[in-house]
């Protein structure tokens, strides 16, 4: 197998949304660093005690990146690499059990 | 079971001991929670080199070695699976279970390698769980990741050799640094002086050294920083802090904090291992005996996991475990395992004086040993350190009685952020030879997993 | 007095005994020592209790009646609010044998018991309106409410109870493991690798550690330790009412518990991966949505169990004024614990409650 710094071309771009923003990314990147390299600081909100929260290990120990990512709740960013297009958001409640769109038994 | 060892971990001691397994005919399996091998030591490398040489340059020599190590791995006959998490080891390690793209496995091991290595001693000051506070290692990571620095202006806070190097690559990459606030002072210098000699028989380490001391950038220094509160509404607005030689204020947007870094225990007490205090790097870490075995047959603890010894000593330290089970499986004599194993062992020997001098002139002064006040110790369940002394003087000998009272350590980075400070804050005799109370008990998992991943785990016994 | 054991058994008569204006001292074992007080599910069951044995059905169902003021004075002494609310509970079956087992075991319950057991079945359509939001698995076929059982946050309950005991001046003396019980002159002397300590009268509650101590008093108990694994999970929004018997609840902070398993292991409080993925399974197979929610922890606790399960309430014949109290329900009997033991070891009054447990019972049961 080859390995993949022995690969001619350089890494691609890609990107995924935060919120309403558009965030640029290299390929192998994970959403932590992407975020924060575009500048964004706060990752969530704690919901008991309203404090702002952003990422502090970047090594996957701490769980203060935690954000949503593709509907998924409590993932760490941190651990977490780029996907085009993937859909990250900012926690800043508790989430609901069941999904609102989830079709109700009648 | 396909495996003859399976070794967690690919980070330097992880891929030295794959490498080292293939070379000797036994089948490996790797696991590691990261998309590319290199640990956190080389994180990322083979990103970074990829697009440093479309834009026509090239790694430096010290991060090469990483690129090599990586070659020779990528290249061994090794089943590497990259994204996987370990969640549990069974107690003596002959059961490991990880997740890998939404799925858990359960599989046997006959034997393992855990090469699990260290984080940033985390020192709870005043304001670090603001946005803006990161380690100084994520810095790094987040350079050589991204390949951009931290944005805004940067106040670097702490002790130890990493603080001094994020310091040099932010600067030549172009950051903001506006302070370089360093506990250590004049006084930590002399009383490191009696481990010079033995440290003089590590030459490069020692010239690395002074390299790092004396090639720092021209920023704002302090020294025999003493305390420290980092200010701001939600997120950092600036730094106060008191030095022997004075007190100040400092607006920066970013706060770095690093105060050396300890192993990272989680697996090997999962495991139920012996573990011991080290007196020297105030740290919990697991005994291991000459060929990194611990306690539990077949379970090697290699890396900075096992003690802090750096990726040098790492290497080492992971070829000598698969010397070991190799030996054991007969597919070494006993007499190539001591020529193999000899100059690993003195290599090891060598580097471990070398760190008695590191150890000794880095170390967190006692006046920030021990929060106090409404600083958050536990930043998951949000526990002051006022909380957790109000707990303490009603009687909590223990981490678990502290627990009760106060949630303390029970967040989802299960008190890997909060217990060496609460440790100290139940020890008040800590730097006198008090050894402090056992670490907490660690249960699975030790990584996030959810209930749905664990209904649907396939368990191969 | 002394008394041996600081869980929640021993800090509950502890609490009572202060009240009555005792002099407390609490001797607890190493942080590290098992303890079933740091590691259960918080219940307050009574619809689940004595189908075989009437008298601790009675007990429990005592005891229940008691909780909301033992809650209310622990948090107004305190400032812990032990979080009690006699809220009632949930039972879910999946499919229909287990639904048919369920409402004829409910039945029969009711005909032993009589008018004070309270428990209805419910049809499928009934348990999702009392569950509000939360879906149901698609094998479930029905289940049952019974507004008989409670709950409380067993941390809060724990650290309450040990901080109102310091409140009446008891103390809590930690790392003070017991070995040896001397007794002379009506003077009982506790001794450990710390020292000793000599009080007139003595409490043994100490859970696992009891059958040891209480034969140095004359009094042979067996108590062997049953593990239960548990699990923990993130918070989330408050999804579901009411906790589902024996598998689920939700706490106050958005946390939801899902236990407890029941195996005969020895003292061994490791969790293993096949116990923890069948309690995911039942979880799911009730609840399918709880399959997204992350895991924070699990853990597994010893559960002290008498030889029949049913508490042990004795003093000693041999030394007067040695007491051995031991039982695996120590949150649904914190409240009566408080209320009715204190007269019982001051002043001989043993509540008509606690008649039938003491150890006779399980000798004459071993002679026929």
């Amino acid at each position: 197998m080859r390995p993949p710094h022995d690969l001619p071309e350089p890494p691609h771009q890609v990107s995924f949304r935060f919120g309403d923003e558009e965030i640029e990314a290299w390929e192998g990147e994970t959403v932590a660093t992407a975020l924060l390299a575009s500048g964004v600081m706060i990752t969530g909100v704690r919901a008991m005690s309203g404090r702002s929260r952003g990422p502090y290990c970047l090594i996957g120990v701490c769980h203060e990146c935690l954000v949503e990512i593709d509907g998924l709740a409590n993932q760490r960013a941190c651990i977490t690499t780029v996907r085009q297009n993937m859909k990250v958001c900012r926690q800043t409640r508790l989430r609901p059990l069941t999904g609102e769109d989830e079709t109700r038994e009648q | 079971m396909n495996n003859d060892v399976v070794v967690i971990g690919a980070g330097p001691a992880g891929m030295a001991a794959a490498i080292q397994a293939s070379s000797l005919g036994l089948k490996a399996l790797v696991l590691d929670e990261q998309p590319a091998p290199g640990g956190q030591r080389f994180r990322a490398i083979e990103q970074r080199y990829r697009r440093l040489r479309a834009a026509g340059k090239g790694l430096p020599a010290s991060e090469q070695k990483g690129l090599d190590l990586i070659r020779r791995f990528r290249e061994s006959d090794t089943r590497f699976v990259d994204q996987a998490s370990v969640w549990d080891i069974s107690p003596g390690g002959r059961q490991i279970s990880y997740l890998h793209h939404g799925r858990s496995f359960t599989i046997p091991a006959n034997a393992v390698v855990a090469a699990p290595g260290a984080y940033e001693r985390p020192v709870p000051l005043e304001g670090w769980h603001l946005p803006g506070v990161m380690s100084a290692g994520a810095a790094q990571t987040m350079l050589k990741m991204s390949g951009h620095p931290v944005k805004g202006r940067i106040v670097l806070l702490g002790c130890g050799p990493l603080l001094l190097l994020t310091a040099r690559q932010l600067s030549n990459a172009g950051a903001n640094v506006v302070g370089l606030l360093q506990t250590t002072g004049p006084a930590d210098f002399l009383r490191a002086t009696p481990y010079l000699p033995a440290a003089l028989r590590s030459a490069t380490l020692l010239k690395q050294g002074l390299q790092l001391l004396t090639q720092t950038p021209l920023v704002p220094k302090v020294f025999s920083l003493t305390q420290a509160s980092i200010i701001g509404a939600d997120h950092v607005e600036g730094v106060n802090y008191r030095s022997r030689g004075g007190s100040g204020f400092i607006e920066c947007d970013a706060v770095l904090l690093h105060f050396g870094v300890i192993p990272n225990t989680q697996l090997s007490r999962l495991a139920g291992v012996a573990h011991d205090w080290n007196e020297q790097q105030e740290c919990w870490q697991p005994v291991v005996d000459a060929w990194q075995e611990t306690s539990a047959e077949n379970l090697m603890v290699a890396g900075d996991g096992g003690g802090i010894l750096g990726d040098e000593a790492a290497e080492m330290s992971g070829r000598l475990s698969i010397l070991r089970i190799a030996h054991r499986l007969g597919r070494i004599s006993d007499q190539s395992l001591s020529k193999l194993a000899a100059p690993l062992q003195r290599g090891l020997k060598r580097l471990a004086a070398a760190r008695a001098l590191i150890d000794t002139i880095f170390h967190t002064p006692e006046t920030m040993l021990i929060p106090s006040g409404d600083t958050v110790v536990c930043r998951c369940e949000e526990v002051t350190a006022a909380e957790i002394a109000a707990a303490n003087a009603s009687g909590a000998s223990g981490l678990r009685h502290l627990k009760v009272q106060t949630r303390v350590g029970m967040g989802p980075c299960r008190a890997q952020m909060c217990s060496m400070a609460a440790m100290a804050m139940i020890t008040p005799g800590i730097r006198c030879g008090q050894r402090p109370p056992p670490p907490a008990t660690v249960r699975a998992p030790i990584r996030p997993l959810t209930i749905g991943q664990l209904a649907e785990a396939d368990v191969e016994i | 007095m002394l008394i041996v054991g600081g869980g929640v058994v021993g800090a509950s008569i502890a609490y009572g005994l202060a009240e009555e204006g005792a002099k407390i001292g609490i001797l607890d074992a190493e942080d590290s020592d098992f303890s079933a007080s740091r590691g259960n599910f918080g219940m307050i069951s009574i619809s689940n209790k004595g189908f075989n044995n009437l008298a601790y059905f009675r007990l429990s169902y005592a005891s229940s009646r008691l909780w909301p003021e033992f809650a209310s004075t622990l948090r107004e002494q305190t400032g812990i609010d032990p979080a009690f609310d006699l809220k009632g509970k949930v039972y879910i079956s999946v499919g229909d044998r287990e639904f048919a087992a369920h409402a004829e075991k409910v039945a029969e319950y009711a005909r032993r018991v009589g008018a004070e057991y309270q428990h209805d079945i419910l049809n499928r359509a009934d348990l999702r309106q009392m569950l509000g939001n939360v879906r149901l698995g698609e094998r479930v076929t029905g289940g049952s409410f019974s507004p008989l059982d409670g709950i409380a946050e067993p941390l809060k309950l724990y650290s309450g109870l040990l901080n109102a005991i310091q409140r009446h001046g008891g103390s809590i003396l930690r790392d003070h493991r017991v070995g040896r019980i001397q007794h002379q002159r009506g003077i009982f002397t506790v001794e450990g690798p710390w020292g000793s300590l000599s009080a007139p009268r003595l409490v043994i509650a100490a859970g696992l550690g009891t059958p040891d101590l209480a034969s140095q008093v004359g009094i042979s108990v067996k108590v062997r330790p049953q593990r239960g694994q548990m699990m923990v999970t993130e918070r989330v929004e408050q999804s579901f009412p009411y906790p589902v018997s024996g598998l689920l609840r939700q706490n106050p902070e958005g946390t939801i518990m899902i236990g407890v398993s029941t195996e005969e292991v020895g003292y061994d409080d490791r969790t293993t991966v096949s116990v923890l993925r069948s309690l995911a399974m039942k979880a799911i197979e009730r609840l399918p949505d709880l399959g997204s929610v992350q895991i924070t922890r699990c853990w597994a606790a010893l559960r002290p169990r008498t030889e029949d399960g049913y508490p042990v309430y004795q003093e000693s014949h041999e030394r007067p004024g040695a007491f051995v109290i031991t039982c695996h329900s120590g949150i649904t009997l914190a409240a009566l614990h408080k209320r009715l033991l204190p007269q019982w070891i001051l002043g001989g009054r043993k509540d008509a409650l606690l008649e039938p447990f003491g150890l006779g019972r399980l000798q004459s049961a071993s002679a026929a």
